[in-house]
């Protein structure tokens, strides 16, 4: 049996002379939901591009479910999920045309797609472009393409960023329910509030590193701080002190 | 290993984003006019252009030697011009239409060489009777051309078609998949368990939908408009049309492979296709080049399709005859494909 869902070992990163990702070790157990936070450019996106196996690690090792990219990528992407940050899709296609494609890439019909509409409450745009949505209803759809397979395991790049506040409070309900349903979660996000409300543990990244990990209280309170930009700033300073 | 899905299901998502393709090309602004009017009416402006019905003047091959007496008997005029040439040359001129004919002095008369079926060679024989000496008329003979006179519709639309087919694969396979990556798309996609193999698949198959839509509307308004006729086999003429399309799919997928800003894609497409729209005999015969490009010229792959396809469709020609051009297409197809899958970058 494995008992964790992702699992990464000392996975690297490098970009040139530029360290994105400098050896991370991160679980994440079945059911589990983590948040990853970090300024910009402290290598989220990269480290969770490697899990989602579109970028190689260049040292360490990246696990799904115990598989490895190397040998079992079709089946690792065939449980896992994932919205890439700012996702595209394909602009000129309709909502509807668009679910029933990303339903047919996880071997999923025309009644997967139904659901999905139903799911991101999308059923009055279903014949609009997608190009011509806006930024909420953009997100929501590429969340339902991100779990048009129905996956285990969901691994989403700023799903909210660019959302209003109400469209925010659709995507959060989606995913608490989904989580309810027993699915590991893995996002990055730059909203404590968000982190919050949909994740268990959050892990501060910082210069492609783990800075700290704990539930937002316990991150606060050991910190000494009150808000996440105040233990950012408290983190980062304490390090150059060191 | 590869294959997630069950082979029917696998099949219904590559059919299913072939058509995510099709319906993002037809639903493209201006595609349409780019794609199927632009070539038309490139073709009509260019074929009204050469074929000009007021035109009455006519151009005849001498040879060298008769030059000087038959200048005496049918002097140059405002109708009528007289080139020497010999040999190839003159077989040549006659093919591509820059002469109708040919005229000599035997010891009986005038000797035409003319196509009388053609409406130029019935008007060359006549401005020739009007011009000739008085004592020459009673005895000028018609033979048939050694080369049937070429119009410049047949010379264009094969090539007309070839720019066609490389611009289709050029941008509609290379450019195409420089955008998806560019869109993030390629990236979005390869995060599902659709396989690799089928997302490029997927754009191929797009454009070997659009591409024979796009062919039969030109062929079909040259043949209606300008009469183009098809002198060598369909079967060849499509196959040659086939290699033609391995080859620019192959040179588009290079060219796409490792690209990562619009402005570089842009560039690469331009690079790629405007110097064999220019150099290799779309519009008139690249044997007019300078002698030391046209070895290099000659194996461009833009110029083997057009040479393939005109060769087939203008004169005829069998497989013997363009069976090594095809070798060569398809050989560049193969190289450049693969060169360019290897480099694939997919984000
Ligand atoms: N393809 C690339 N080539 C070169 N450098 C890159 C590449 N991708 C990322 N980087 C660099 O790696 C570092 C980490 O980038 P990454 O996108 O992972 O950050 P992030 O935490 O996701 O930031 P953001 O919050 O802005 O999304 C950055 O300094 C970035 O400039
Ligand atoms: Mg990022």
């Amino acid at each position: 049996m494995t008992t964790t869902a992702i699992q990464t070992r000392a996975v690297v990163k490098r970009y040139g002379s530029l360290v994105a990702v400098g050896g991370v070790d991160l679980s994440i157990a079945p059911g589990e939901g983590v948040a990853l936070l970090g300024p910009n450019g402290a290598g989220k996106t990269t480290l969770v591009e490697m899990i989602e196996g579109l970028i190689h690690p260049d040292e360490g090792e990246v696990l799904v479910e115990g598989l490895d990219w190397k040998h079992h990528a079709t089946r690792i992407r065939g449980r896992l999920g994932t919205c890439l940050q700012d996702a595209k899709l394909p602009e000129r296609l309709r909502v509807d045309e668009t679910l029933v494609l990303f339903s047919s890439f996880h071997g999923r019909g025309k009644d997967r797609a139904e659901e999905l509409l139903e799911l991101v409450d999308l059923g009055a745009s279903r014949k609009q472009l997608t190009g011509k949505l806006s930024g909420g209803q953009r997100q929501r759809l590429a969340l339902a393409c991100a779990i048009a397979g129905g996956p285990r395991i969901l691994i989403l790049d700023e799903p909210t960023t660019g959302v209003d506040p109400a469209a925010r409070r659709q995507i959060w309900d989606i995913l608490k329910a989904l989580r309810a349903q027993g699915a590991t979660l893995l996002l990055t996000t730059h909203f404590m509030d968000e982190a919050e409300f949909l994740c268990d543990r959050v892990v501060l990244l910082e210069h492609g590193r783990i800075l700290e990990q704990g539930t937002v209280p316990e991150l606060l309170e050991r910190g000494g701080a009150t808000s996440l930009d105040d233990l950012f700033l408290k983190l980062a300073g304490r390090r150059i002190l060191e | 290993m590869n294959h997630g899905l069950p082979f029917r299901l696998r099949l219904r998502a590559l059919f299913l984003l072939t058509k995510a393709h099709l319906l993002e090309f037809f639903r493209e602004p201006g595609i349409l006019f780019w794609s199927f009017g632009f070539p038309i009416l490139l073709s009509w402006a260019l074929g009204m252009a050469f074929l000009s019905p007021k035109q009455v003047k006519t151009t005849l091959i001498v040879s060298k030697t008769d030059s000087v007496a038959v200048r005496v008997a049918v002097p140059d005029s405002a109708s009528i011009a007289l080139v020497a040439l010999e040999g190839d040359d003159a077989l040549r001129a006659l093919r591509r239409g820059e002469a109708t004919g040919s005229i000599s002095l035997a010891r009986d008369g005038i000797r035409l060489q003319l196509d009388t079926t053609t409406q130029e060679g019935i008007m060359a024989r006549l401005l020739v009777e009007r011009s000739a000496s008085r004592g020459l008329l009673e005895s000028i003979t018609v033979r048939d051309p050694p080369a049937r006179a070429g119009n410049y519709a047949d010379f264009l639309l094969p090539g007309m078609l070839g720019l066609g087919l490389m611009n289709g694969c050029i941008w509609g396979i290379g450019f195409a998949l420089m955008d998806l990556r560019l869109r993030k798309l390629l990236r979005l996609f390869a995060s599902t368990p659709l396989s690799r193999v089928d997302i490029l698949l997927s754009v191929a198959l797009a454009r070997a939908t659009t591409l024979p839509l796009e062919s039969v509307c030109l062929w079909g308004f040259g043949a209606i408009v300008f009469g183009v006729a098809m002198h060598g086999n369909w079967f060849l003429f499509v196959g040659s049309a086939a290699a033609s399309c391995v080859a620019f799919a192959g040179l588009g997928i290079l060219g796409a492979s490792r690209v990562g800003h619009m402005q570089a894609a842009y560039g690469i497409v331009n690079a790629l296709t405007i110097p064999m729209t220019i150099l290799s005999g779309v519009f008139f015969s690249w044997t007019k080049f300078p002698l030391w490009l046209q070895p290099v010229v000659e194996y461009l792959p833009l110029t083997l399709a057009c040479d393939a396809l005109r060769a087939v469709s203008a004169e005829g020609a069998g497989l013997a005859q363009v069976g090594g051009k095809l070798a060569i297409l398809m050989a560049w197809g193969a190289v450049t494909g693969i060169v360019g899958l290897r480099l694939f970058r997919w984000r």
